[in-house]
């Protein structure tokens, strides 16, 4: 650690004390374009967030202590047009017009755009970009990235957001992209179910101000992340009273909002509610998920006339609302299913602005999310036979009794006839974060240094009581509690630095700049009471920025370059940290049935506490990248290229252990003398032996012999994976508006590559297969060089592929007409993917040649299979495997293969059922699916200043034709392939008052 | 603008003209197809008159037509997809069945096509009734399915033992869907001598007897009394009734649902075993449209499953055996019967068993608590003289009714019968069009 801290401390003091400037005094106006009326709480900012405050009333602003003679200034209001511009000491006073921001300004744009001023790739939308294109959900900003995707947008599916990556991949993409609204993290850590990201479904997304996404290498001021960020900020300040209504086919919206200023300067207060229902059949608009938020921010600057303005911010948004069932006619009777997705999320923030000489800004906040997930099902059962309803949660064997006679017993009967099961899943995440973080601005002659410094401390727990019923006779079979508010918090404490440096190259050429950005992070994550204890994880970033000039009177006009390297961590999730009890129940004796279909069961149970991975690392990403900013002739280029290697990616595995247990077979019955209506059933924990009793003590007990078995005991585990290695371009051109046309062209793409393949050990038992050749159960084990599966929510088995290449060009197209005379944009966006390419990879990693092809399908024997080879049938070996008598002896298991198929045709047999075969001869063919394309309309008119209307029109050509797949060499359609939406609509009317 | 509004009244005036076309205008344009049969080469049996040739187009539209002296059967038929099936047992002894792949009939000319018929394999142990549609439950709430089974019959006055009697379904499970087995229109097993079998065999461990005239009631799940519950089932707990229960399978066994402990009365000899060398945790039984055969062995069951020459891959699915879709080869041989099950909600269904085994198919609706019921060979039942006056006609649970319904042709009620004393010889022509009808009710309901 010691060392880690010298570290901290050099990059802190690294910058060198130079000689400040003359400082003086900026005074100035802030005031509308249209009317020269006074604009109050506009934000003015200086330098790189150096310096600010915001306006009063009479939109007047003074910050004193400006430290050079000229410096960049932003100023923003809520409603019009951000300004940036260089002001210079002879500028003082300033009186800065600000625009409306209509669709009346010549300088519309509705699209994602490249954000500047950063050092790394981000792309800002903002609430225009968002209005055009009818934004419903959060996750729905992907496809207005560079080479985006539309899809047709519906709160029934709960999309995730995951930046740079596809689905059906290793390194859980969407679980490693942060989202954050207002400050506050929406973590999904807490959750018991899944490893994914978290839920945009309950963010109002009215009431979003704008959206920033980091898709590059963020500031080490992030963390818990591996795949970006995306950062949305909802409304703030005083703002007129408006009304959404949108509608598709799916999905009604409507909404108001209003910012208000407090009286007495008591500040503002942002006011929203927005109501969203998607139904998830049209033809029966009953089975629903509905959103109903409530947003209001408040926020006040203390002392924005003084040099230390204080902004404090208060923001509090709920959600209820979910998904539900219980009103669809079409269902049968009672059932039902409803998803709670209720939502509290308060966060504060202070800035304040002291302006020492060894701070400059303070931040500080404090934030919480909590949710209440719970899932309510209802569902109708029946039964003509008494079920087994094992709840052991202790070692042995247990027989079933009625619940009437016992309700305790660990194993009760079902009623038969028919009932109800009303189920509870309870889950209540909750996160807790604390942040304070301070910034130091300091000049060296030309050298702006810019330190910051912060601390983080957040805690992520489950305050739900898991699954439970209302009637505890009904639970069904292999329920067991699992209290989720008795695991442990995860408490995760952050200390960063970062130095920012930036210094002009040329004097004598505009803009030329050089920025330099480096930092270090230090995740310590602790849980107590588990075996994981306190894990460091230590992420170094840097990113660097050349500017070679800015806005020149050139052909080139703007050109600069920009490359880093940076390592995120990604924290696990509570599925991962926590994994379930579980218990291996096995059936050890089965009555016969009575006439009134009672039969009595009994099972040996064998409970297994977590199987906590101890040697468990945090996953986390090395990202690399390089890009450019070119103006050419009024053509904006933007392009990025990037190279992410994730390590270290979560993947569940299954643990095999040999066991014997005892079977009593129904057969030994018919020795029994105590008539079935008088027989009470009874087992020995320890031996599982049975007795057979007679109720009127007429017939002495009698004890039924039992035969021993041998089988295996499972559950599952977290272990990491290999790497994968992802890289791509993204690119962007902006064209100069066609005056003649008032259309403007955007050329936006992206190449994206994945190349991920799992050849971790994993055991897997083949227990499809139940007998092994000589007719006992199957008694060997496969260890396979990884497997097929991504998800974390299932141990990985066996398959004849362990990793997947993928490659795909996408190529997007948006022609956007803008008329600000009639106040209307229309936007032509084409979307083309030229380039889609996969392919299912076999890498035998350290283990030698494990996969054979063969022109016979099922043939378990073939020549060593090669990338190149096609149309063949491909059977992959286990590299070893192990027997029941000798389980940690793990044997080669090829070159056994071929000596048994001479020697021991039982156990070629069995030793065969551990190959996994191709079902087709095209399987490992390379599959390149043909070029396809969709078209999409966006229009946009604003009536007067009191209303707007956006219609969009997804697919509007319907375009359903087909696309060739070079695997199979088969034609599909496109309609319902998931490749382009299907033809969609949808329309919002927009009224300000 | 004149112009487009000129070019708009005229397409309006088309489509008003297309629109206003009284259907019983349309014309559908005929086409003769002549399907043309040709026996085995070392059969006696040479083309003749008579014999009944079932077209069934793709949407289950069905012709018959018979065939004239020269073997050929002549039909006018609309523009289509069909198939043609024959079952010949026109001699009275041995059977011959056919099928045609599929054959394009399209107005521009007329079109030919022979099916080259195979002798029928017809066996005194047959398949009687199979009830695996299921039935409604009491309450509304959709239907039971875990009430299947099948009777087995002896059709002779022998006596009959079978070694390791075998219980079969073919692949896939459903004959609607995509079925892979097939190229180019013809299964691709058709001329191999085998059915595959999925998933699963069940077989009864010693050797089974049959008197003359002997029933065995197979109970395929659940070997309880399910009208407690569901009214509409059946009664399986009965003493005398077999059961596919076996504990050495854990999968299946510990799967309650469908195997729940069967009735105490029934006797442990009367457990069929089975070996499982697919995926699932209990043996796939369509509900909707199963292809059910039995069969005998003489070897041992084990060893006939993990012989690596036995094994056979569905096209759609498997590829390692164990694996979903592994299935064993069963030989033509050993098959004693089958029943191939088309249902009716969907309209495509394709055959599972080649035409040796059974040329046909019966339709059936499932949920309805309908089952499949052999029909009654009326000239072989009523030539049998302890019949006399034990016959009962009039029989009157057929499905005709309904929409691709069937009924018992022979009007005999085999079931009342058989309480009369009668014995009973049901038609066997391997063709489940000519030998099942859809029945109202359960036979073991009676």
């Amino acid at each position: 650690m010691s060392h880690r801290i010298l570290v901290y401390i050099a990059l802190i003091f690294l910058t060198i004390s130079g000689l400040s400037a003359q400082n003086f005094t900026l005074n100035g106006t802030v005031k509308s374009l249209r009317d020269s009326s006074p604009v109050p709480f506009a934000t003015i900012v200086l330098g790189d967030n150096q310096l600010w405050t915001i306006s009063a009333d009479d939109g007047s602003f003074t910050i004193k202590n400006v430290p050079t003679d000229q410096i960049k200034l932003s100023v923003q209001c809520l409603g019009y047009v951000k300004r940036e511009f260089v002001v210079t000491k002879d500028m003082n006073p300033l009186t800065i017009f600000l625009k409306e921001d209509n669709l009346e300004i010549q300088e519309v744009t509705v699209t994602a755009q490249k954000s500047a001023t950063e050092v790394s790739t981000a792309y800002t939308l903002d609430r225009k970009a968002l209005d055009h294109q009818q934004i419903i959900n959060v996750s729905d900003i992907n496809s207005l990235l560079p080479g985006g995707k539309t899809v047709n947008s519906t709160l029934t599916t709960d999309n995730r957001t995951a930046l740079r990556s596809g689905s059906s991949e290793l390194g859980n993409a969407s679980f490693a992209t942060a989202i954050q609204a207002d400050g506050a993290r929406i973590s999904n850590n807490a959750d018991l179910d899944e490893t994914a990201g978290a839920s945009t479904r309950n963010i109002s997304a009215t009431n979003i101000e704008s959206v920033e996404i980091i898709t590059g290498i963020p500031s080490v001021e992030y963390g818990d992340l591996s795949n970006g960020i995306v950062i949305v900020n909802t409304k703030k300040g005083k703002t007129p009273f408006v009304i959404d209504l949108a509608t598709n086919p799916h999905t009604k919206q409507a909404a108001v909002s209003k910012g208000f200023e407090l009286k007495n300067h008591f500040g503002t207060l942002n006011a929203s509610f927005e109501h969203t229902k998607s139904y998830t059949d049209i033809a029966s608009p009953h089975t629903s998920y509905a959103r109903n938020v409530l947003d209001l921010k408040y926020s006040k600057t203390f002392n924005s006339l003084t040099d230390n303005p204080l902004m404090f911010t208060f923001s509090a948004s709920g959600n209820t609302g979910g998904y539900d069932s219980e009103a669809d006619p079409d269902a049968f009777s009672d059932n039902y299913v409803k998803k709670k997705d209720y939502v509290v999320r308060l966060n504060s923030h202070l800035s304040w602005l002291l302006n020492k000489s060894w701070i400059t800004n303070l931040n500080a906040s404090l934030s919480m999310s909590a949710a209440d997930k719970t899932t309510e099902s209802n569902a109708n059962r029946n039964s003509a036979s008494t079920q087994p309803y094992v709840h052991t949660t202790d070692e042995g064997y247990f027989i079933a009794h009625d619940y009437d006679d016992d309700p305790t017993s660990p194993i009760v009967l079902s009623p038969t006839g028919y009932w109800y099961v009303k189920e509870f899943s309870e889950s209540k995440p909750l996160n807790l974060s604390a942040k304070l973080k301070g910034d130091l601005v300091k000049y060296f002659s030309v050298l702006t240094d810019k330190i910051m410094v912060g601390a983080e401390f957040s805690q992520d727990r489950n305050l739900g009581a898991g699954i439970y019923y209302d009637n505890p006779r009904l639970a069904p079979d292999g329920y067991r509690e699992y209290r989720y508010k008795d695991l442990p918090a995860m408490n995760n404490v952050a200390l960063y630095a970062e130095n920012k440096l930036t210094a002009p190259v040329f004097k004598n050429i505009k803009g030329s700049e050089i920025q330099l950005t480096f930092g270090l992070r230090e995740d310590l994550t602790t849980i107590s009471g588990s075996d994981y204890g306190t894990v460091s994880s230590l992420s170094p970033r840097g990113n660097l920025k050349y500017v070679f000039w800015n806005d020149r009177a050139k052909t080139v006009s703007t050109m600069s370059i920009y490359g880093g390297y940076g390592k995120s961590v990604k924290l696990p999730s509570f599925q991962v940290l926590y994994p379930r009890p579980t218990y291996y129940d096995e059936q050890v004796f089965a009555s016969t049935s009575t006439a009134d279909g009672k039969a009595f069961y009994a099972y040996y149970t064998h409970p297994f506490a977590a199987a906590r991975n101890k040697d468990l690392k945090w996953q986390y990403t090395n990202q690399c990248e390089l890009g450019t900013e070119i103006v050419v002739s009024g053509i904006k280029i933007n392009v990025s290229a990037y190279y992410n290697k994730t390590f270290k990616s979560y993947i569940s595995v299954y643990n095999y252990m040999p066991f014997t247990y005892y079977k009593t077979y129904a057969s030994e019955l018919e020795g029994v003398a105590i008539p079935s209506e008088n027989r009470l059933y009874s087992i020995d924990q320890t031996s599982g032996i049975v007795t057979v009793s007679d109720k009127t003590n007429a017939t002495p007990p009698q004890t039924l012999a039992a035969t021993a078995k041998n089988t295996y005991k499972s559950n599952t585990t977290f272990v990491n994976a290999n790497p994968i290695k992802r890289y791509g371009i993204d690119w962007t051109a902006d064209f100069p508006q066609i005056k003649c046309l008032k259309t403007s062209v955007r050329l936006d793409g992206s190449f994206y590559r994945y190349e991920g393949a799992n050849t971790t050990l994993l055991a897997y038992w083949p227990n499809s297969t139940s007998l092994a050749a000589d007719g006992t159960p199957f008694n060997l084990i496969g260890y396979y060089a990884g497997s097929s599966n991504t998800s974390t929510a299932s141990g990985a088995s066996n398959s004849y592929y362990n990793g997947t290449l993928k490659k795909q060009l996408n190529q997007n197209l948006t022609l956007t007409t803008h008329i600000p005379k009639i106040r209307m944009i229309i936007s032509l966006r084409v979307e083309a993917t030229l380039y889609r390419f996969s392919k299912l990879l076999i890498d035998s990693g350290k283990y030698g040649t494990l996969a054979y092809a063969s022109g016979e399908k099922g043939a378990t024997t073939g020549i060593p299979y090669d990338e190149k080879m096609r149309d063949f049938y491909v059977t992959v070996y286990p590299a070893y495997y192990s027997t029941w008598d000798r389980p940690d002896e793990l044997i080669p298991f090829a070159e056994r293969f071929i000596w048994a198929k001479e020697n021991d045709p039982n156990l070629y047999v069995d030793l065969a059922k551990l190959t996994t075969t191709t079902n087709y001869g095209y399987t490992f063919n390379p599959d390149k699916i043909s070029a396809y394309y969709s078209a999409n309309i966006s229009v946009t008119k604003e009536i007067g200043d009191r209303a707007s209307v956006s219609f969009y029109a997804n697919n509007f050509f319907c375009h359903n034709g087909d696309v060739k797949s070079s695997r199979t060499g088969l034609k599909s359609s496109l309609y319902d392939s998931g490749y382009i939406p299907d033809f969609y609509y949808g329309m919002t009317l927009r009224i300000k008052i | 603008m004149k112009k487009i509004s000129y070019i708009l009244f005229l397409l309006l005036t088309a489509a008003g003209c297309v629109g206003s076309l009284d259907e019983d205008t349309f014309d559908f344009p005929l086409q003769t197809l002549s399907v043309s049969l040709s026996y085995p080469e070392n059969s006696s049996m040479t083309v003749h008159s008579g014999v009944v040739v079932t077209l069934t187009d793709n949407q289950g539209g069905v012709f018959k037509g018979e065939t004239d002296e020269s073997g050929t059967a002549v039909f006018e038929i609309p523009s289509g997809v069909y198939t043609a099936t024959v079952s010949d047992k026109t001699t009275g002894t041995t059977v011959y069945n056919g099928k045609s792949g599929e054959i394009v009939v399209t107005t521009s000319a007329a079109v030919f096509t022979r099916i080259p018929l195979v002798e029928a394999f017809v066996n005194k142990i047959i398949i009687k009734e199979l009830y695996c549609g299921g039935c409604q439950m009491d309450d509304g709430s959709g239907y039971t399915r875990n009430d299947k089974y099948a009777v087995i019959y002896n059709n002779s006055g022998d006596v009959v033992e079978i070694p390791h009697l075998g219980l079969a379904v073919a692949t896939p499970y459903n004959a609607t869907g995509s079925n892979g087995n097939y190229v180019k229109g013809e299964l691709v097993y058709a001329t191999e001598g085998y059915i595959p079998a999925a998933m699963g065999i069940w077989y009864y461990p010693g050797v089974m007897r049959f008197e003359p005239y002997e029933q065995k009631v197979i109970s395929i799940f659940g070997a309880i009394d399910h009208t407690q519950t569901y009214s509409n089932s059946v009664n399986l707990a009965n003493k005398d009734y077999y059961v596919l229960y076996d504990e050495d399978c854990d999968r299946y066994a510990g799967n309650t649902h469908y195997y729940p402990a069967p009735y105490e009365g029934i006797p442990h000899e009367n457990y069929f075993k089975t070996v499982v060398y697919g995926q699932g945790t209990s043996w796939v039984f369509s509900v909707t449209s199963p292809c059910f055969f039995i069969f005998q062995m003489t070897e041992n069951p084990v060893d006939f499953c993990n012989a690596a020459e036995n094994h056979y891959f569905d096209g759609n699915t498997g590829g390692s055996w164990g694996s979903y879709g592994s299935c064993l080869k069963v030989p033509n041989t050993y098959i004693l019967d089958a029943i191939e099950v088309f249902t009716t909600r969907y309209d495509d269904n394709k055959k599972r068993l080649t035409s040796d085994i059974d040329g046909g198919y019966v339709w059936h609706t499932n949920q309805n608590g309908y089952t499949l019921y052999r029909n009654v060979n009326k000239a072989a039942t009523e030539a049998l003289a302890e019949n006399h006056g034990k016959i009962v006609y009039g029989y009157s649970l057929g499905t005709q009714d309904i929409e691709k319904g069937s009924t018992d042709p022979s009007d005999i009620d085999a079931e009342a019968s058989i309480k009369n004393g009668a014995h009973i010889i049901f038609t066997d022509t391997n063709n489940s069009t000519e030998d099942f009808h859809q029945r109202r009710r359960a036979a073991i309901r009676n």
